[in-house]
C-alpha cells in the first residue's frame, strides 16, 4: 500500500504524460476488445447470409483499426517512456541530493560502485516499473476486465466461473508477489554488494597486479558471485512460479470456455459469432501472459528496487542549523573543550581541544599520524557535529550559521584529492557557472598551473595528471572562493621542494587577510604560521604563538623541530 | 605481453555467442529444448480452435466432441506451465553462470593490463561489468529463441498453406514486409545505441566521481551545482534515449499494426469463401488465432533484434575495455600468467622511456642500495615506476629489464623478490589481516615482522579490525604504513616505493628508512625530500635528464 502511494506520488510531476499514457492505453484496450467483436458480427453476418457489402463493412472497420491501433500503441508507449524518464531522472537527482546530506557515518559504508548501482540501477528498474511494465500490467488487467465484462454479458454462468478463476489466480499471484519481494530485495542486496566489490577491485587493480594477487582478486569475485547465485535463483524461480500458475489456470479457463459456449451453442442459445467472441475473449485473458516472458525478471528486479529506493528516499532530519549570517572579511575562531569519537568503532577521535584565533591569524596543527588532526579539521569545517564542546566563528556558534553562508565563507580541502569528469573549469569552479573564467585562470596561475589557464574548456585527462598536479588543482579550488576561513588538510605534502616553495608563497598571498588552519605533519613547513597546536593521541599537548614555541627550547614543538632538523642535517652530511 | 602487440580486433558477435553457448553445453541443451517446446506449444490454440468450431458444426477431426476439445485445452495449459518451469530450472542458473563467467574473464583481462585507458574510468568500467555482461549473457538465448520462432512460423504457415494458399499469402505478406522493414531499421539503430550507451556512461561516471569526492563537494557547498550538472547529463541521456527509443517504439507499433492489417484482409478475403462453404468456420478460426499468435511472435522478433544489437555493442565495449587481452571466457581458462621465479638479486638494470616528454633513461639497482628518483611535479616519476613494473600502458614502449644480467619481462617483477608500494595504496573491504595477506597463507611471525618494519606497533594493531569500504577507516598515514607492511610480508629483495614518506611525520619516517636499510633490501623510491636524497646511493633527477 505504502509502495503504491509512493509510486503514485512519483507520477505527480509527470501528470500530463501519465494522463496521455492512460488515455492511449484505454484506446488500445478498447481496440483489443473490439477486434473479436467485429469478427463475431462478421461471422453472424456470414451465417445469416447478409449481403457481401455489409460483410465488407466489417472488414473495412478492421482495416481502419489496423491504422489506428499502432498509433494508440505508439502514443501509449511514447507517453509511458516520457513518464519513465521524467520520474527516473528526478529521482536520481533527489537521491543524490539526499545522500550528500547524510551524516559522515552513513557516507563511509557506501562504496562509489554501490552508490552508482543504487542511484542509477535501482532507479532505472523503478522507472521501467512506471512505464513499460505498468503498460503491460495495466494493459493486461484492462483487457482481462473488459473481456470478463463481455463474457458476463453473454453468459452469466461462464462470466461468474471465469471471474472466480481470475480472482483466484490474482490471489495466488499476489501471495507469490508477497513472497517474492523479500527474495528480490535480498537478490538486489547481493547484487549491490558484488558490484561494490567490483568497484574496489577496479580501483585497486594496479596494487593487485603488482602484488601478484590476481588469483586472490578473482577468488574474491567468485566468492561474491557464489553468494549471489542462490539468492538470484530463488528470486527468479519464485517469479516464474507465479507465472506458471497463471498459465495453468488459464488453460483451465480456456477449457471451461469451450465447454460452456459449445453446449450453449448446441442448445441453440447462442449464435456462432457470439461463441467466437467468447472463445476469443478467454484468449484475451491468457494472451498477455505469454507476452510477459522477459518482463518477469524486470518486474522482480523493480520490486526489490522499489523497496530500496523508498528506503533511501526518506526526508532528511530537520536541519538544526540556524540562519545566522557571517560578518565579511576574516573570521575569528574560538574552540572550547571540543570532543568527538568516531562512530564506526576502531577508536580514534579527539578530546578537549581549546584554542582561540584572531581574525586573519594562521594556525598550524601538527602531530603524528593518527593524532586526530584531520578529525579536528573536519569538525572545524562542520563536516560532522562534535559530541561535546563548541566552535564559534566571529562570536557566532558555528552550528547557528546558515549552511549556505558557512559553505561559502569556510573553505575546506580534505586530505583525499577529488577529480571530476568535466573540463578544467568544472574541476576548479566545481560546476558553479557563476565563477568567471578569468578568476579560474588567475587561480591556476597562482598555483603554478599557468599552462592550463589558456584551455579551461579542455576535458580534464586524469591519466595524464600527476599526484602533484592534482594537489595544485585542489589548491586552485580554494583560490576561487571568497573564504573568511580556510582549512587545509595536508595541502603540500605531495609536492617536490620547488613546487612546495611556489605553493607556500602563493599560500601566503592568499591567506593574507584570511584566517587559516593548516594541518601538516611536516613541522618545517609551518614556521611562518602565527600559532601552533601540537596534538598527540587526540589531545592537545601544546598551543601558543609559533615564534614563542619555536623559541622556547623546552616546548614540545621546539623539541620536535630540533629533532627533525638534526635528522635532516645528519642525512645531508 | 609485448608492447609491439597492437589492440586485438573485436571478435564477431556470433563467434562470442557461440563460445558462450559451449561453456555449459548440457545445461544449455536442456534450456534450449524446453524453451523450444514451450514456444511450439503456441501452435496448439489455433488447432484447438479449429477442432472446436469443427466440432460445433459436426465436422471435427477424429469425430472429437466439444468435451474432448475442452479437456485437451485444459491439459495443454497445465503441461505448458510445467514445460516453462523445467526451462527456467536450467535456464536461470545458466544465465547467471554465463554472466558470472563473463565478469570473471573481464576482471582477468583488466588485471592483466591494469594501466589501459578503459580500466582507469571506473564508473564506465563498472557499467561494462554490469550492463554489457548482462546483455551478452542474454544473447545466448538468441539462437534457440530464433530457432523456436522459425519452427513456429514454418509449421504454422505450413498448416495454413494446406488449408488455403491464397489466403495464407494475402494475410502473411504484410507481416513479411514489416519484418524486412525491421531488418533495415536495425542498421540505423546500432548507431543510436552507441550514443545512448555513451550518454549513460557519462551519468554513471559523474555519479561515481561525486560520491568519491563527496567530502569536497559538501564542504564547498558545491552540491547544488553538481546536481545541476547531473540534471544536464540526465537531460542529454534522455535525449539520446529518445533518439533510440523512437525507432523501437515505432517498430513495435508497426508489428502490431501488421497483424491487424492481416486480420482485416482475412475478413475481406474470407467472406466469399465462408458464404459459399468453400472455407469452413474452423479453418477461419485457425487463421484468426494464428494471426494473433504471429503478432506476438513478431514483437518477439523485435525483442530478438534488440537483444542482438545489445550484444553487438556489448562485444565491442568488452573488447575495448581490455585491448590487448581477450575478456571473453573459455571453458577451461588458463591459470593467470605467473611471474617468472627470480633468483636473489645482485643487480637489476632497466632501460625505460620515462618523463614527460618521454626520454630514454637507464637505471641500475644493486642489492642493498637505495636509489631515489626525484624531479618536479608532473616530471613522470610515478610513471617511471609503473612502467618498470609493467603497470602503465599509455602507449609507451615496454621497459627493457635485466635481473642479474638475464632479460626478464616487467610483469616478472613481482613478489616474493620484488614488492611495490604505490603512492596511495588501495584496500578491499575486509579485515586488516585480509588486506595484509591478500590471499597468501597467514603467517603470524611474518605479519608481525612486516608490521614492525613498517613502523606499526604489532601490539597496537587490531588485525581483525575492518578497514572499511576501500580502506576508508584508515588515516592517510596508516594506509601508507599498512600498504608498506603488505609489501614487506615476503621480505622482498627489492622494494619499489612511490612517495612513501609523504603521509608520515618526520619521526615515523626516520624509523621507517632505518628499518628498511637494516633489512638489507634494495630500495628504489620516488621522493622529493632533500633529507631522503641525501641518504641515497644514487639519485636520478628527472629535471636534469634532457
Amino acid at each position: 500500500m505504502r509502495a503504491a502511494k509512493y509510486l503514485w506520488h512519483q507520477l505527480s510531476g509527470a501528470s500530463a504524460a501519465a494522463a496521455a499514457m492512460a488515455a492511449a492505453l484505454a484506446a488500445r484496450i478498447g481496440m483489443a476488445l473490439a477486434g473479436p467483436w467485429v469478427v463475431g458480427q462478421f461471422l453472424d453476418g456470414v451465417v445469416r447470409h447478409r449481403p457481401v457489402a455489409q460483410l465488407d463493412l466489417w472488414a473495412a472497420l478492421m482495416l481502419a483499426a489496423a491504422v489506428l491501433a499502432p498509433l494508440a500503441t505508439f502514443a501509449a508507449s511514447w507517453a509511458g517512456w516520457s513518464v519513465e524518464w521524467t520520474v527516473a531522472n528526478r529521482l536520481r537527482e533527489r537521491l543524490t541530493a539526499l545522500a550528500l546530506d547524510w551524516a559522515p557515518s552513513q557516507h563511509r559504508s557506501l562504496l562509489p560502485g554501490e552508490f552508482v548501482e543504487r542511484v542509477d540501477g535501482d532507479v532505472s528498474a523503478l522507472g521501467a516499473l512506471l512505464s513499460s511494465l505498468s503498460l503491460e500490467v495495466l494493459g493486461s488487467a484492462g483487457q482481462a476486465l473488459g473481456a470478463l465484462a463481455g463474457l458476463f454479458a453473454v453468459s452469466q454462468a461462464l462470466g461468474l466461473v471465469l471471474a472466480g478463476l481470475t480472482a483466484a489466480v490474482a490471489g495466488v499471484l499476489e501471495s507469490f508477489r508477497r513472497r517474492t519481494v523479500p527474495l528480490a530485495e535480498a537478490e538486489r542486496q547481493a547484487n549491490a554488494h558484488t558490484y561494490g566489490l567490483v568497484g574496489e577491485l577496479l580501483a585497486a587493480r594496479e596494487d593487485l597486479a603488482a602484488a601478484g594477487a590476481g588469483a586472490y582478486a578473482l577468488g574474491r569475485l567468485s566468492a561474491a558471485q557464489a553468494a549471489w547465485l542462490p539468492a538470484y535463483v530463488r528470486a527468479e524461480l519464485s517469479g516464474y512460479r507465479a507465472w506458471a500458475w497463471s498459465l495453468g489456470a488459464f488453460g483451465l479457463a480456456e477449457g471451461a470456455a469451450y465447454l460452456v459456449s459449445g453446449h450453449l451453442y448446441a442448445a441453440a442459445h447462442l449464435p456462432l459469432g457470439t461463441v467466437y467472441v467468447m472463445v476469443a475473449y478467454v484468449g484475451l485473458l491468457a494472451g498477455p501472459l505469454s507476452a510477459l516472458r522477459g518482463q518477469v525478471e524486470q518486474l522482480q528486479r523493480a520490486q526489490g528496487s522499489l523497496v530500496r529506493v523508498m528506503d533511501w528516499d526518506q526526508p532528511p532530519p530537520p536541519s538544526r542549523r540556524g540562519a545566522a549570517a557571517l560578518p565579511a572579511g576574516a573570521l575569528a575562531v574560538s574552540v572550547a573543550a571540543l570532543a568527538y569519537r568516531h562512530r564506526e568503532g576502531g577508536g580514534g577521535g579527539i578530546l578537549g581541544i581549546t584554542f582561540e584565533l584572531a581574525p586573519g591569524a594562521h594556525l598550524g596543527v601538527v602531530g603524528a599520524s593518527g593524532a586526530g588532526k584531520s578529525t579536528l579539521a573536519a569538525l572545524l569545517a562542520q563536516m560532522a557535529q562534535p559530541d561535546r564542546g563548541t566552535i564559534h566563528l566571529s562570536g557566532i556558534p558555528a552550528s547557528e550559521v546558515d549552511s549556505q553562508a558557512l559553505r561559502r565563507r569556510v573553505a575546506y580541502l580534505p586530505q583525499a584529492p577529488a577529480l571530476f569528469c568535466g573540463s578544467v573549469q568544472d574541476n576548479v569552479a566545481l560546476f558553479d557557472p557563476k565563477v568567471p573564467a578569468r578568476q579560474v585562470a588567475l587561480a591556476l596561475e597562482a598555483v603554478g598551473l599557468s599552462s592550463w589557464a589558456g584551455q579551461l574548456d579542455r576535458p580534464l585527462d586524469r591519466q595524464q595528471l600527476s599526484a602533484g598536479e592534482v594537489e595544485l588543482l585542489s589548491l586552485a579550488r580554494v583560490w576561487v572562493r571568497d573564504a573568511g576561513l580556510v582549512i587545509l588538510d595536508e595541502p603540500a605534502s605531495r609536492l617536490d621542494a620547488a613546487s612546495r616553495r611556489r605553493v607556500m608563497e602563493a599560500l601566503e598571498r592568499v591567506l593574507a587577510g584570511r584566517t587559516a588552519v593548516v594541518v601538516s605533519h611536516r613541522l618545517g613547513a609551518l614556521v611562518p604560521m602565527d600559532a601552533l597546536l601540537v596534538m598527540e593521541d587526540g589531545r592537545q599537548v601544546e598551543f601558543g604563538p609559533a615564534a614563542r614555541l619555536a623559541g622556547t627550547p623546552v616546548s614540545r614543538f621546539a623539541q620536535l623541530l630540533a629533532a627533525e632538523r638534526a635528522r635532516e642535517a645528519s642525512e645531508r652530511s | 605481453m609485448s608492447a609491439s602487440q597492437g589492440p586485438l580486433e573485436p571478435p564477431a558477435t556470433w563467434a562470442v555467442v557461440w563460445r558462450l553457448m559451449r561453456l555449459d553445453p548440457r545445461r544449455y541443451a536442456a534450456t534450449a529444448l524446453f524453451w523450444i517446446l514451450w514456444h511450439a506449444w503456441a501452435l496448439l490454440p489455433g488447432l484447438l480452435a479449429a477442432a472446436f468450431f469443427g466440432a460445433l458444426q459436426h465436422r471435427g477431426p477424429f469425430g472429437w466432441g466439444i468435451t474432448a476439445v475442452a479437456g485437451l485445452a485444459a491439459g495443454a495449459g497445465l503441461l505448458r506451465a510445467a514445460l516453462m518451469m523445467l526451462a527456467v530450472r536450467f535456464g536461470v542458473p545458466l544465465h547467471f553462470r554465463t554472466r558470472a563467467r563473463l565478469q570473471h574473464g573481464l576482471l582477468r583481462a583488466v588485471l592483466a593490463q591494469p594501466g589501459s585507458a578503459a580500466a582507469s574510468a571506473p564508473g564506465r568500467m563498472l557499467s561494462t561489468f554490469r550492463d554489457d555482461a548482462e546483455h551478452l549473457a542474454l544473447a545466448i538465448d538468441w539462437p534457440f529463441d530464433a530457432l523456436a520462432g522459425l519452427v513456429f512460423w514454418g509449421v504454422g504457415i505450413g498448416i495454413l498453406w494446406t488449408v488455403s494458399r491464397p489466403l495464407t499469402l494475402l494475410v502473411f505478406l504484410p507481416l513479411v514486409a514489416v519484418v524486412a522493414l525491421a531488418q533495415w531499421a536495425r542498421t540505423r539503430l546500432t548507431r543510436f545505441m552507441q550514443s545512448r550507451r555513451t550518454s549513460t556512461s557519462r551519468v554513471t561516471d559523474f555519479l561515481w566521481d561525486v560520491w568519491a569526492g563527496r567530502g569536497l563537494v559538501v564542504a564547498s557547498g558545491a552540491g547544488p551545482a553538481a546536481l545541476r550538472r547531473l540534471g544536464r547529463l540526465n537531460a542529454d541521456r534522455r535525449a539520446a534515449e529518445l533518439q533510440d527509443q523512437r525507432w523501437i517504439l515505432a517498430m513495435d507499433a508497426a508489428f502490431g499494426g501488421a497483424a491487424q492489417l492481416g486480420a482485416g484482409l482475412l475478413l475481406l478475403a474470407a467472406a466469399a469463401g465462408l458464404r459459399q462453404g468453400t472455407l469452413s468456420v474452423g479453418a477461419f478460426a485457425l487463421f484468426a488465432t494464428y494471426l494473433v499468435q504471429v503478432a506476438h511472435y513478431i514483437s518477439f522478433v523485435g525483442y530478438l533484434l534488440d537483444s542482438s544489437r545489445n550484444a553487438g555493442v556489448a562485444v565491442q565495449r568488452l573488447a575495448a575495455s581490455a585491448p590487448k587481452a581477450s575478456a571473453f571466457p573459455r571453458r577451461d581458462p588458463a591459470p593467470l600468467a605467473a611471474a617468472l621465479p627470480l633468483p636473489p638479486l645482485s643487480e637489476l638494470s632497466a632501460v625505460i622511456a620515462a618523463g614527460t616528454p618521454p626520454r630514454i633513461l637507464q637505471l641500475k639497482v644493486r642489492a642493498g642500495s637505495l636509489t631515489v628518483i626525484t624531479g618536479p611535479v608532473a616530471s613522470g616519476k610515478s610513471t617511471l615506476l609503473r612502467c618498470l613494473l609493467g603497470l602503465d600502458a599509455a602507449g609507451r614502449p615496454a621497459a627493457q629489464v635485466t635481473w642479474n644480467g638475464v632479460w626478464v619481462a616487467p610483469h616478472d617483477l613481482r613478489p616474493p623478490q620484488v614488492a611495490y608500494v604505490p603512492e596511495g595504496p588501495h584496500f578491499l573491504s575486509g579485515t586488516l589481516e585480509d588486506n595484509l595477506t591478500w590471499g597468501q597463507s597467514k603467517n603470524p611471525g611474518a605479519m608481525e615482522a612486516a608490521l614492525a618494519a613498517a613502523a606499526l606497533d604489532p601490539a597496537a594493531v587490531r588485525l581483525e579490525a575492518p578497514v572499511g569500504a576501500g580502506g576508508q577507516a584508515l588515516s592517510g598515514g596508516q594506509a601508507t604504513r599498512v600498504g608498506l607492511a603488505r609489501a614487506l610480508m615476503n621480505r622482498p629483495a627489492l622494494l619499489i616505493a612511490d612517495s612513501l614518506a609523504h603521509a608520515l611525520d618526520a619521526g615515523t619516517e626516520a624509523r621507517l628508512w632505518d628499518n628498511l636499510r637494516q633489512q638489507g633490501m634494495a630500495i628504489l623510491a620516488v621522493s622529493v625530500r632533500p633529507e631522503t636524497l641525501a641518504g641515497a646511493d644514487t639519485v636520478i633527477d628527472l629535471s636534469r635528464h634532457p
